[in-house]
């Protein structure tokens, strides 16, 4: 995979890189672990039974980890979400829900290729 | 030694990035939430160099961990990280007032976290060493508190007997039975005690009564420089010879002008000089050497003087026998042996059984 490779996927290879030390192995190994996050299973669960405050949080840790992990699309509509569901606007952040659900499968994507 | 760190996040990627960007420099100790952090603290952390705590948790939050911590107090000894997703600011000040060192923020930035948990881990480090030291001096100085009081304990303890024994070389000269000095001493304090209760004009405090009662041993001192053939004459002394013993007030006094540099305490020479001179002066003016009247007769001289008068009643003399106890209280208070001030009076009448029950103790 090269540098461009991550950037075409939405991910900011540079902060990444900065972050691990120059190191693509160990980057590489910390996105595999990715897939086995639960926040954004957490966040469609807490969008389904309508519960605001557990859809903040979660939304909250997936922002967190996406933006340790340099997933920068990702992250920007996870930080969006988080406001939503932090101002308790429910049916606002239900509508961001497709573009987060868009992001993430190219996220889940690109990592079974990796 | 690394220093060790303790990353309390939920979230299991998070701790393993920072586990993957510190563990070369620190020994690292994991939590998942809040309970497990303040459980593990509990069991170390004495151990525990620097926390890195996340703010949103599940079970218990890093507001709740830093009140536990609060309140545990070990926010003193152990800095706290906030690590935050948000760029509000309320989370950051929030966590100020409740303590945290500082904050790293998510995404994170390997070097400014290095950095940040560098400086405040150094600084804690630094603070909890000089405390330890301060703690250590202060218990030295404590220590040596100690020892110094303990010594001038000793040293005033010494001081008093070497003044008895000096009292008592001119006691038995006196061919008395070696118990005037004592009992003159008992006396003194008793209505040294008195005065200082019910006359705060006079200004005694514990420690002056306590100079007060040692030095009065030193009254007589004078008598030394007396000539045996008077000193030990029985009978009545002549005009002539009753003039020699009246000197040894002011001889007393030579001789301690003269040993000045003995005393540990100037209030203790102060004090045996008044004792020593004026021991003899009268209320109305008629005693001697200097004919002082009323408070112009320093008050330890004052007390003493009723003492001596009272212990040379109440024993038996190569001149005179024992006089009794009530007789001699009576002959006091009605002015036979000189007149003593109304004050002074006031107290020996307070004092009565005070006297006779040390009286009948120390009669041999």
């Amino acid at each position: 995979m090269t540098r461009e490779d991550f950037i075409n996927n939405g991910i900011d290879y540079d902060a990444a890189m900065k972050l691990f030390m120059g190191k693509q192995e160990i980057f590489q190994k910390f996105l595999a672990k990715f897939s086995k996050d639960t926040s954004y299973s957490q966040l469609k669960d807490a969008v389904e039974a309508g519960d605001c405050d557990a859809a903040f949080k979660a939304a909250h840790t997936l922002k967190g980890v996406s933006g340790n992990l340099s997933l920068a699309d990702l992250m920007k509509v996870a930080a969006d979400v988080t406001e939503l569901f932090r101002a308790g606007d429910l049916e606002g952040g239900r509508a961001q829900m497709a573009e987060l659900d868009r992001q993430y499968e190219r996220v889940m994507e690109f990592l079974g290729k990796l | 030694m690394n220093h060790t760190l303790l990353i309390v996040d939920d979230v299991e990627i998070n701790r393993d990035i920072l586990r993957e960007l510190l563990f070369d420099e620190y020994k690292i100790i994991e939590a998942s939430d809040g309970k497990e952090a303040i459980d593990i603290m509990e069991r170390e952390h004495a151990n525990i160099d620097a926390v890195l705590l996340d703010v949103i948790m599940p079970v218990m939050d890093g507001f709740e961990v830093l009140e536990q911590m609060r309140k545990n107090d070990w926010l003193n000894k152990t800095p706290v990280l906030f690590i935050t997703g948000d760029k509000s600011e309320d989370v950051e000040q929030r966590g100020f007032e409740m303590g945290i060192s500082d904050y790293i923020q998510k995404p994170f930035n390997v070097s400014a976290i290095k950095k940040r948990i560098g400086n405040i881990v150094d600084l804690f480090q630094h603070r909890n060493m000089l405390e330890e030291k301060v703690k250590e001096q202060t218990l030295m100085l404590q220590n040596q508190f100690k020892v110094l009081k303990v010594q001038a304990e000793q040293l005033k303890e010494s001081n008093t007997n070497i003044i008895d024994i000096l009292g008592t070389v001119v006691e038995y000269r006196n061919l008395e039975s070696g118990q005037h000095i004592k009992r003159v001493k008992g006396f003194t304090k008793i209505l040294a005690k008195q005065v200082m209760e019910d006359y705060p004009e006079y200004g005694l405090d514990t420690d002056m009564v306590e100079i007060i009662e040692t030095t009065s041993a030193l009254h007589d001192i004078g008598k030394i420089c007396i000539p045996d053939s008077i000193l030990t004459k029985p009978g009545r002394l002549t005009d002539e010879e009753f003039e020699c013993i009246k000197t040894h007030t002011t001889k007393g006094c030579d001789l301690l002008d003269s040993i000045k540099g003995i005393w540990h305490d100037n209030k203790y020479c102060e004090v045996a000089y008044e004792i020593c001179r004026y021991h003899h002066e009268r209320n109305n003016g008629r005693g001697y050497p200097d004919g002082l009247e009323g408070d112009e007769i320093p008050i330890a001289a004052q007390i003493v003087s009723v003492a001596d008068v009272y212990d040379a009643l109440v024993c038996e003399r190569v001149y005179k026998s024992a006089v009794p106890v009530d007789k001699a209280f009576n002959m006091i208070l009605e002015g036979q042996c000189g007149v003593f001030s109304p004050k002074l009076m006031e107290c020996f009448k307070k004092t009565k059984d005070e006297f006779e029950k040390l009286n009948s103790e120390l009669h041999d």
